[in-house]
């Protein structure tokens, strides 16, 4: 019987004992991961996407304080063990889970695994069709967040974007837009800012993206045809948007652009504002 | 080192041969989808295109500039385009781009300049710099002299009564906030109406929104029809007392039709109405008479007609002219000046604050020079061609739908054509086409999103041509397109 007091106890210590083997199997996991971490770390190849042990490959991350910096999880498969790189999953830019989040420290490693990944596409034509695998393993986007607030404002492609912090305090994204292209970016943004901590989102910079050299990315100066630099623009800005709202200190004022409406002339414009927020990105 | 060039996949034509005048292969170029031919000019086909200060550019070092022209049987000659002819004179259309010799087909935004145009840039640089209207001494004389003589260019060029009809402005949109900021700020009342169309441009609709803001006028749109083109009935029901001006297009940069202007304008009178004319996808391309066509407003932009960017035209009737106050103030379009007040000069100096774009307006007399020496018949006649070529080679390709009006014996579209391809996204297209064909085209809206969303879609494609196109072109572009849209078919 349930109500069985000794049952109960037993339960209880099955549970204890469980939980005690999983939190070790945890941290030996997570000893596994530091030296694997610890090896890449101490001998930099030219592939520092290569990990020796393909057990770690397929680990879920646990979630770890944010101090613990030493603490990576490895979510990304090395392209070398990808038999045909041209092809279908494993993607580095598959987004992660919505119910997992990634320790600290993760978006650089990702954004070096997906630049790796594209630099091992010789051709051009194979870069595009990746990027266009990536936009196709992008989670659909909630039709309750394809509202005009989380328009993402360039003039060639619509893009949508939401941006949420979770109970960790850390940033959770998602994205979606009509052009495939467009898209296949979004889905590299997200995959590697997914779970990132704010600082985290606040250092990237465009640039970093445009090692990925492939197809749109030309444009490398401040341009609204730049749609994809637009988006991790308007993921910095949101993001301080809403990390200050957290702390309860007032966002920063939109920049004074014009809507000329039927209702008058006010002040209005995410791009402008998104202009505004990156270049005072250092002092913000 | 020189080689021969020839279009391997192009049906057998018999207008394009080999030629003394060589181009040196761009080391880049690996897989050339077709080649250009540089050809010689012939003498007879361009009369005077040899006086505007032009030069044969010439790649390979074997060849002299002004190479006599080869001699070659009479139908063969006669049989090249106006394309193959002028693109000698284009040293930007000679590149290559992602590995495939460019095929830029974006002339709705802007145009490519001809070597008479570069040429004149910079000897005026080079010999006649000097500011204007300001100096006494040679060199300014001689620099006023210029600009002025393509103040006179231009006000020929589209047939004004008075030189001094011609204001020399920035570009189009500067022009068209002229008007608004000085004509329309001083005449316009709370009540009062603007028409225009759902078709206009940016420009030619945001200046009017503000100007309402401020006086109180109501702007009203003439929707489309469904052949895509402005309703003209719609447009003459909308005409009341009440209307005190009309801001209309000549051709439509995305729908390609042509309005009847002088129609327009005769209905625009009648009401009392006065009538700005966007020209900046007609000047270039065709014959434009003010006097024929009567309007009150004429604007156009230089960079899209061969001319340099930075400068751009505002006609205005000199008795409207004379009346406007200035819309920017400064020096040159003084008379007197004293601490508390000044008076003004005369149009057009009224309206041309500070040092203009001294270099670039000559460089425009230049483009002008360039133009008729073609002549705009000829480029028009030409483009009609062109257009009926594109339109038809796109009509090929399936689940494609082009924007705006069928051309017909009485119906002749720009040659342009705005399009979607069912389920891909314009912008995928001209990423691709660009990345794997070196095919320039335009996507987004156009600078036109009322139009867009009247026709119920967030944006489209655009390939835009000139004079200086070629049908081969347009066949290398439909079979890029279809190349763009397998992909996209079988990667989603």
């Amino acid at each position: 019987a349930r109500s069985d007091p000794w049952r109960k106890k037993k339960e209880g210590r099955e549970e204890t004992r469980a939980k005690a083997e999983q939190s070790g199997r945890e941290r030996e996991m997570v000893v596994m991961e530091a030296a694997a971490i610890g090896s890449r770390f101490l001998n930099p190849g030219p592939n520092p996407n290569s990990i020796t042990n393909p057990v770690l490959r397929a680990v879920p991350c646990r979630r770890r304080q944010p101090r613990l910096l030493a603490v990576r999880c490895v979510q990304t498969p090395s392209p070398r063990h990808n038999p045909n790189p041209a092809r279908g999953p494993p993607l580095s830019c598959s987004a992660v889970a919505s119910d997992q989040a990634a320790p600290a420290g993760i978006p650089r490693h990702r954004l070096a695994g997906l630049v790796d990944e594209f630099r091992s596409l010789s051709e051009p034509l194979d870069r595009v069709k990746r990027l266009l695998a990536c936009a196709a393993s992008l989670p659909a986007f909630p039709e309750a967040g394809r509202v005009p607030a989380n328009r993402v404002m360039g003039c060639t492609a619509q893009v949508w974007l939401s941006v949420a912090v979770d109970e960790l305090g850390r940033m959770r994204f998602a994205a979606d837009s009509d052009s495939e292209i467009t898209k296949g970016f979004c889905a590299c943004l997200v995959s590697v800012l997914d779970g990132a901590l704010p600082e985290e989102v606040l250092e990237l910079r465009p640039e970093d993206f445009g090692d990925l050299n492939v197809v749109g990315l030309p444009v490398k100066a401040h341009s609204r045809i730049n749609t994809w630099h637009n988006v991790l623009i308007s993921m910095q800005k949101r993001t301080k948007a809403l990390i200050a709202k957290r702390e309860g200190r007032p966002s920063l004022d939109p920049f004074p652009s014009l809507v000329i409406g039927a209702d008058g002339i006010e002040a209005k414009g995410s791009y402008a504002e998104a202009q505004v927020s990156s270049s005072s990105n250092k002092s913000g | 080192m020189a080689a021969l060039c020839h279009f391997p996949s192009a049906p057998a034509s018999p207008r394009l041969f080999p030629l003394s005048r060589l181009l040196s292969p761009v080391s880049r170029a690996s897989k050339p989808q077709y080649l250009l031919i540089a050809a010689s000019r012939i003498e007879n086909s361009i009369p005077n295109a040899s006086t505007a200060g032009s030069r044969l550019r010439c790649f390979s070092s074997s060849s002299n500039a002004a190479a006599s022209p080869v001699a070659l049987p009479s139908d063969e000659r006669e049989s090249r385009s106006l394309g193959d002819i002028t693109r000698p004179d284009f040293p930007i259309l000679r590149q290559v781009v992602n590995g495939f010799n460019l095929v830029y087909f974006d002339n709705a935004a802007t145009s490519q300049k001809p070597s008479a145009v570069l040429d004149v840039l910079n000897e005026y640089y080079e010999t006649c710099n000097s500011n204007v209207h300001r100096g006494v001494h040679y060199l300014s004389a001689k620099a006023t002299d210029a600009y002025e003589e393509a103040r006179t260019k231009v006000a020929t060029f589209v047939n004004a009564m008075d030189r001094r009809e011609i204001v020399f402005t920035r570009n189009a949109t500067e022009a068209i906030n002229l008007v608004a900021y000085s004509w329309g700020l001083s005449n316009l009342r709370s009540g009062d109406e603007i028409l225009l169309t759902v078709a206009e441009h940016h420009s030619a609709i945001v200046p009017w929104q503000i100007v309402s803001k401020k006086t109180g006028a109501i702007l009203k749109y003439v929707g489309l029809t469904k052949e895509e083109v402005p309703d003209l009935d719609l447009l003459k029901g909308l005409l009341s007392k009440n209307t005190k001006l009309v801001v209309v297009h000549h051709v439509s940069n995305v729908l390609g039709s042509v309005l009847p202007i002088d129609d327009i304008v005769v209905w625009s009178h009648n009401v009392g109405a006065k009538i700005l004319v966007d020209a900046c996808q007609s000047v270039p391309h065709m014959i434009v008479d003010v006097q024929k066509l009567g309007v009150d407003f004429l604007v156009a932009s230089s960079h899209k007609m061969c001319g340099p960017t930075g400068v751009g035209f505002l006609y205005g009737k000199i008795e409207l002219l004379s009346s406007m106050p200035p819309f920017l103030g400064g020096g040159e379009m003084i008379s007197d000046v004293f601490q508390d007040y000044s008076t003004y000069a005369e149009p057009p100096s009224r309206f041309e604050a500070g040092t203009p774009a001294i270099g670039e307006a000559i460089g425009l007399g230049a483009a002008i020079d360039y133009l008729s020496s073609i002549s705009m018949q000829r480029i028009h006649n030409y483009e009609v061609e062109l257009s009926n070529y594109l339109y038809h080679s796109l009509c090929s390709v399936p689940n494609l739908h082009i924007y705006g009006p069928a051309p017909s014996e009485t119906v002749h579209r720009a040659a342009l054509c705005s399009f979607n391809v069912e389920k891909i996204h314009p912008t995928d297209i001209a990423t691709f086409l660009d990345e794997q064909h070196g095919v320039a085209i335009r996507s987004g809206h156009h600078c036109a999103q009322p139009l867009h969303r009247a026709l119920g879609v967030t944006s489209s494609a655009r390939a835009s041509l000139y004079f200086y196109n070629t049908k081969e072109e347009v066949d290398a572009f439909i079979q890029a397109l279809k190349d763009t849209i397998d992909f996209f078919t079988s990667t989603l």
